[in-house]
């Protein structure tokens, strides 16, 4: 077993970077499986050789009850990068010009994390 | 944990290919051990083919994970068989053929005379044979009693088959001496194919092309070296210059 290997995982660790770990949360859990979601659709795109060997996109439901156990399989050396996807994305919806760039930093950091070495 | 003879190059493309993902190296090494037991033929097998009266057509066994890349030749009761061109008769592409040598037309002198009627092309005769579709062998002409004595020697060439990549074992049933001996090769073509990849962490166009040289030379040398038999020094068979 690996860290960040289901959903529920993913949420904490975003939680974390987010500081947004007290209920009631400042990004639902909605928004940010969904931010998961769409990062798997990007990963797809940059690198499809992560969803050897069928190509199969996983799609977890972001509405009603949110499967915290639902596994995630991604190859442990670019789960991180998903985390970084999910934070840049959920913050990119402040409207602070600290915060943009944040969330912009963080993007490009998982465009980066997929796509080269040193990143 | 069991290891596999896969073991020793998974884990040099693992340090050298920083980030690479398990499925993508199995994806590569099959393509690149494909292409090498194609063009180079150094994957030999021999079987024997039980032969039927008045049949013409014959399958074939290969071993589990294996396909048939190409026929090096075929025996039947000693005799090399003619390989007989798709579509074509039983004579047709073969040239230089003299005949049968009949014994009453040999004179004392010991110079023989050929009867080009009794062909050994001929479909009555000893038979040709050709491979129009993997793993079945047709034969020219319907073994008769005596021919189903003996059966077809037949050595082929083989690759991994594609069945293999569903395999989740990391391991391909070749033969064991396989492994050391095609290392350095798998490693560079493996290399080349990966450093080759466009939008990779690891993409490197220097080394890759570095790599793909290192790998044509070794399967042009694999090549000349399977044929030979693997023995040092053995010159390649030539038709005599003076001929």
């Amino acid at each position: 077993m690996a860290a960040l290997d289901t959903v529920g995982q993913y949420l904490e660790e975003a939680r974390r970077l987010l500081q947004d770990e007290i209920d009631p949360y400042r990004y639902p859990d909605d928004d940010l499986v969904d931010a998961l979601n769409i990062g798997i659709l990007e990963a797809r795109r940059l690198r499809a050789d992560l969803f050897l060997p069928l190509f199969e996109i996983p799609y977890f439901t972001p509405t009603g009850t949110i499967d915290t156990d639902a596994m995630v399989t991604m190859d442990p050396m670019y789960r991180p990068a998903l985390v970084y996807y999910i934070v840049g994305r959920a913050q990119l919806r402040d409207d602070e010009s600290t915060t943009d760039q944040r969330a912009g930093a963080l993007l490009t950091k998982f465009t980066q994390q997929l796509l080269t070495i040193a990143s | 944990m069991t290891c596999a003879p896969t073991d020793r190059l998974m884990q040099t493309l693992k340090v050298h290919v920083p980030g690479v993902t398990d499925p993508m190296l199995q994806l590569e090494v099959f393509n690149v051990m494909d292409e090498f037991f194609r063009r180079t033929s150094a994957w030999r097998y021999r079987t024997g083919i039980d032969l039927e009266v008045n049949t013409t057509e014959y399958s074939f066994a290969t071993p589990p994970d294996a396909e048939v890349v190409r026929m090096m030749g075929v025996v039947h009761n000693g005799q090399p068989l003619v390989a007989r061109a798709a579509g074509g008769t039983a004579s047709s592409y073969v040239q230089s053929s003299l005949g049968e040598l009949l014994p009453e037309q040999t004179f004392p002198d010991g110079d023989a005379t050929y009867l080009p009627a009794v062909s050994d092309l001929q479909p009555t005769g000893m038979f040709t044979y050709a491979i129009y579709r993997p793993n079945y062998i047709s034969v020219a002409g319907a073994p008769d009693a005596e021919a189903v004595k003996y059966p077809l020697e037949a050595d082929m060439a083989l690759t991994v088959a594609q069945t293999c990549l569903e395999c989740d074992c990391g391991d391909w049933l070749l033969p064991d001496w396989m492994y050391p001996m095609f290392f350095q090769d798998w490693l560079d073509g493996s290399l080349a194919r990966l450093y080759g990849m466009p939008a990779k962490p690891w993409a490197n166009p220097t080394l890759a092309t570095m790599h793909h040289r290192k790998y044509r030379n070794a399967m042009a040398f694999r090549m000349q070296e399977a044929r030979r038999g693997y023995a040092y020094g053995v010159p390649g068979w030539r038709f005599p210059r003076s001929w």
